[in-house]
């Protein structure tokens, strides 16, 4: 490994370029796939190879190749600087990246079991376990269950003497159960509440997903028959398997640095939170603190370094409801507007990345990619049954679903999986026809009470797109449950 | 990295013979891929990779499992088929097994231009060069993405079955923005051959749009007669071909389910102006010959004159329903007619006008509602003139309810991988107002 290591940042070097790093990982996916009684896939799929960054006069210029041989790595550390020398012309911002430690360092997603040595068998059982389950239900007609796990092993080294292996590890179970109505020709649809990890098999065990079937199958069936919702402002509550994904869109994606000064402007779009909104923004009510982390047990984003070989860390996007920071790389932190910014509101000054750079692949350019985010747990005593308690007239929601947001975080509109009616302090039943639609800084200032540590759990996503050509990053978004006042529903039928 | 036809065939005839399975069945791809993208009229990144990738599924009776990998050593293919074996060796029998495909006649497509697999980071970044350009000129900010690729794909089992194709396509896009972020312009092509890809005309596109919606009125949400330029009708009218599926449909679980039972083919479920259909051979699109499994791409009509004449059929579903496979749909095809995009703004009394749209996403499967927004030129268009920009707003709105109220369309363009046309619709429903530019 190290004679590969070294012929890219040596070739780089000797050749003129200012920065070099070189990514040598491998992939390994297993995905089985069921519904009702059959195994519709089992794959595994393995992906090797490596890719060289280099920084020539302050233009990036990035190869990778799947043919790890001594020549080969060679070949593509030039294929890079050429690269970069084609774009110099048009390089009128050049590249600059903050400092970093280098380290020699080794890092392991903490697992217990690792997915891979279990036997596809046991995985088989399990689901089909769970198809059964569920369909034992009357009503519910169809069940789709899923296991995905994932491995990404790499080894960095950098031209600033880093040599850093990792190993991380994701897994996710998930379920869907159908229930149809024939002679009506309607269905509904219900996604067990179980998200993505960056553990290991025992996540998967401590799921009870087969426990969980008959429960989502009912749920399934009662959609069908609920009560279509009034539109109107109502006060919500969100779980935290539903409020991960507000979280994902509205903080997590406006925080992003790059989003706010344009570089993704062709793409995802820019973001409302501008550079000389920080520290001065009131973006949510005063107990609504957002932190940003890679360093969780648990998260999808968790690791030990990043793609730049910046250590991991933690710091506040939100702190008591005011706007303070953003998401960072080291070619980001120098940014004269975001510095500018900084010392206008008075804030500390920061000369290191946050560890936010991350590519999906060998072949990936790394990039700034979202850390996991995390809404702080509320600082007294309050569990759901009191939160409900204390509502008069509102829904309750749990999962998620269909998620829209615009391309400068505005405006979003969020559906569920379950939406239960609250009346007086009471679930009084389902209704059905259910998304609520909002202004993000609006949103979160009619945040008026979040649940303590107790109710804190982590949702999250495999699957984060962004960049072009498009990435997917994983990353996990810890909350309580939370009350939202007067936010606008709608009903969602439509005839056509 | 592109394997000839007679390399990949010695590849995959090679991996067949590691294995003792009842079938199997080897897919390569692979290729070159270089991209360009900037930002704030400079270049960000750019980077250039080169990928080869092996598939095997394999079966024992009705048992199959999936392996993949990147490494072509005869130890790493002999690891691929073995994790396959051992994987399917642990599934069930599958009730829906049907068996691989024997040979198969392919239609004659090819979807190459060697100017476009010899693109070099120059030419990029000289077609970047002229989209900043103009943008600096104006006091304007563009940030965009130019890429190109040529790939391979080849696929054989051991019953004989083997195709084999090179593809290459190019695609170009940008974003302008005025400095004040009140004013937000989009242009893109693409196509098969790079020289066909109009940077300049995208570009300047961005660029006029950039300064068009950049003082934008409010107009209030509400339900308006619209018209979609051909980008906003492929982002919005593809979801409705996702529901194309005939076993979803027949399953109770698609918008082309009929109550009671059964589908709906041979139902009117759009105006008789829609005719909505894919083929592979159509020279601006150029679709892949076949696909994954091997079966032969195929020109399907899937609604004529607003009858549903056809769903979307795999092999299993076909045999139990006594149906042959159609293929997927390789690309959309929506017929149009005559005249361009600014003659049907200047038949129009008055509508909004939809550059394209933004995070859809569907809210409700049974009527294919969807939800997202409009994005980069929203604007008012009156007695057959464009007024003025205005907001962008967030819509709630069917697919399949625009298909029942087209009341006109320009001939279909190119727009990625589908021909669509500028429609007209009586009505569209916007539900909110968004802020952003």
């Amino acid at each position: 490994m190290k004679e590969f290591l070294d012929t890219a940042l040596n070739t780089a070097t000797a050749n003129g370029a200012d920065y070099a790093d070189i990514r040598i990982s491998r992939h390994k996916n297993q995905s089985i796939r069921t519904r009702e009684n059959r195994i519709q896939s089992i794959s595994n799929s393995e992906s090797y190879g490596f890719g060289v960054r280099v920084l020539v006069d302050g233009t990036w210029g990035f190869a990778a190749s799947h043919r790890l041989t001594k020549n080969n790595v060679a070949n593509i550390t030039m294929r890079a600087m050429e690269i970069a020398r084609a774009n110099r012309v048009v390089q009128r911002i050049p590249i600059r990246l903050a400092e970093v430690e280098s380290y020699e360092a080794q890092w392991n997603s903490p697992i217990i079991k690792d997915p891979f040595e279990v036997s596809i068998n046991e995985k088989i059982d399990l689901l089909l376990m769970v198809n059964a389950e569920a369909l034992k239900i009357k009503g519910a007609k169809y069940c789709s269950s899923s296991m995905l796990f994932m491995n990404e092993e790499k080894h960095f080294a950098s031209t600033e003497g880093s040599v850093i292996h990792q190993n991380l590890h994701r897994a996710f179970p998930s379920f869907t159960v159908t229930a149809i109505d024939s002679e009506r020709g309607e269905f509904e649809t219900r996604t067990v509440d179980v998200l993505p990890m960056g553990l290991g098999y025992e996540y998967v065990e401590q799921s009870n997903l087969v426990d969980q079937a008959p429960k989502m199958a009912e749920e399934a069936v009662r959609k069908l028959t609920a009560k279509s919702v009034e539109p109107g402002p109502k006060d919500l509550i969100l779980h935290p398997s539903h409020l991960w994904l507000t979280i994902h869109e509205s903080v997590g994606h406006p925080t992003e640095l790059d989003r706010a000064l344009g570089y993704e402007a062709n793409y995802a779009g820019t973001s409302f939170l501008t550079v000389d909104k920080m520290g001065k923004l009131k973006f949510g009510s005063d107990i609504v603190n957002f932190v940003a982390d890679k360093t969780i047990t648990g998260g999808l984003a968790t690791c030990g370094y990043d793609d730049d070989g910046v250590k991991t860390t933690e710091w506040h996007l939100v702190k008591d409801g005011i706007f303070i920071d953003y998401q960072t790389t080291r070619d980001q932190v120098h940014w004269e507007k975001y510095q500018a910014a900084r010392r206008s509101a008075g804030l500390p000054e920061v000369n290191r990345s946050y560890g936010c750079s991350y590519g999906d692949s060998w072949s990936s350019i790394p990039f700034q990619r979202m850390p996991n985010i995390h809404l702080e747990p509320g600082k007294d005593a309050l569990t759901l049954d009191d939160l409900i308690a204390d509502t008069q007239d509102g829904i309750y929601i749990v999962g998620d679903a269909s998620y829209s947001i615009d391309q400068q975080r505005y405006n979003f509109q969020f559906s569920g999986q379950a939406f239960f009616e609250i009346k007086n302090g009471k679930i009084v039943g389902m209704l059905k026809d259910v998304a609520y639609q909002a202004n993000t800084q609006e949103f979160w200032n009619s945040c008026d009470a979040i649940c303590d540590e107790r109710s804190w759990e982590l949702g999250g996503t495999y699957y984060d797109g962004k960049g072009q050509p498009g990435q997917s990053n994983a990353v996990s978004h810890g909350c309580s449950p939370a009350r939202f006042r007067n936010v606008n529903i709608l009903n969602t039928q439509k005839q056509i | 990295m592109i394997l000839s036809e007679s390399e990949s065939r010695r590849i995959i005839e090679r991996t067949l013979s590691f294995s003792s399975a009842d079938e199997i069945r080897v897919n390569l791809s692979g290729g070159r891929s270089g991209n360009t993208r900037f930002a704030l009229n400079s270049i960000t990144t750019s980077g250039d990779e080169d990928t080869l990738n092996v598939r095997v599924l394999v079966y024992f009776g009705k048992q199959h499992a999936t392996a993949s990998g990147t490494e072509f050593t005869d130890d790493a293919l002999q690891k691929i088929v073995h994790t396959a074996e051992e994987a399917a060796l642990f599934a069930p029998e599958d009730p829906e097994y049907v068996p691989e495909l024997q040979p198969q006649v392919y239609l004659p497509i090819t979807p190459y231009f060697s100017n476009t697999a010899a693109a070099t980071p120059e030419l990029r970044a000289k077609g970047v060069q002229s989209s900043i350009e103009p943008s600096i000129n104006k006091d304007l900010i563009s940030a965009g993405f130019f890429s190109n690729r040529h790939g391979f794909s080849a696929v054989g089992n051991n019953h004989n079955l083997f195709g084999y194709y090179q593809s290459t396509n190019a695609s170009f896009s940008v974003t302008t923005r005025t400095q004040d972020g009140l004013g937000s312009g989009w242009g893109s092509d693409s196509a098969r051959n790079i020289d066909l890809v109009d940077y300049q005309a995208a570009s300047a596109r961005a660029l006029e749009k950039a300064e068009a919606s950049s003082s934008s009125k409010t107009l209030e949400p509400g339900t308006y007669p619209v018209i979609l330029e051909p980008q906003a009708v492929s982002d919005f009218m593809r979801f409705g071909s996702y529901a194309l599926n005939a076993r979803s449909a027949d399953e109770g679980r698609s918008f082309f389910s009929k109550a009671g039972g059964g589908n709906k083919t041979g139902e009117k479920v759009a105006g008789d102006n829609v005719t909505m259909r894919s083929d592979p051979t159509h020279p601006e699109l150029l679709g892949s010959p076949f696909g994954g499994d091997g079966q032969p791409a195929k020109k399907n009509i899937w609604i004529k004159n607003g009858v549903l004449t056809q769903l979307y059929y795999g092999r299993y579903w076909a045999k139990k329903q006594g149906k042959e496979p159609t293929g997927y749909p390789s690309n959309i095809i929506i017929e149009g007619e005559q005249g361009t995009l600014d003659e049907l703004i200047s038949n129009t009394d008055r509508a909004v006008l939809v550059t394209r749209f933004w995070y859809i996403r569907f809210v409700d499967p049974q009527s294919l509602l969807l939800t997202g927004l409009t994005r980069d030129g929203t604007f008012w268009v009156e007695n057959g003139r464009i007024k003025h920009a205005i907001k962008n707003f967030r819509f709630n709105e069917s697919p399949m309810a625009v298909f029942n109220k087209i009341t006109g369309m320009s001939e279909p363009v190119r727009v990625g991988g589908s021909m669509v046309p500028a429609i007209r619709a009586s009505e569209f429903t916007f539900s909110s107002l968004s802020d952003a530019v």
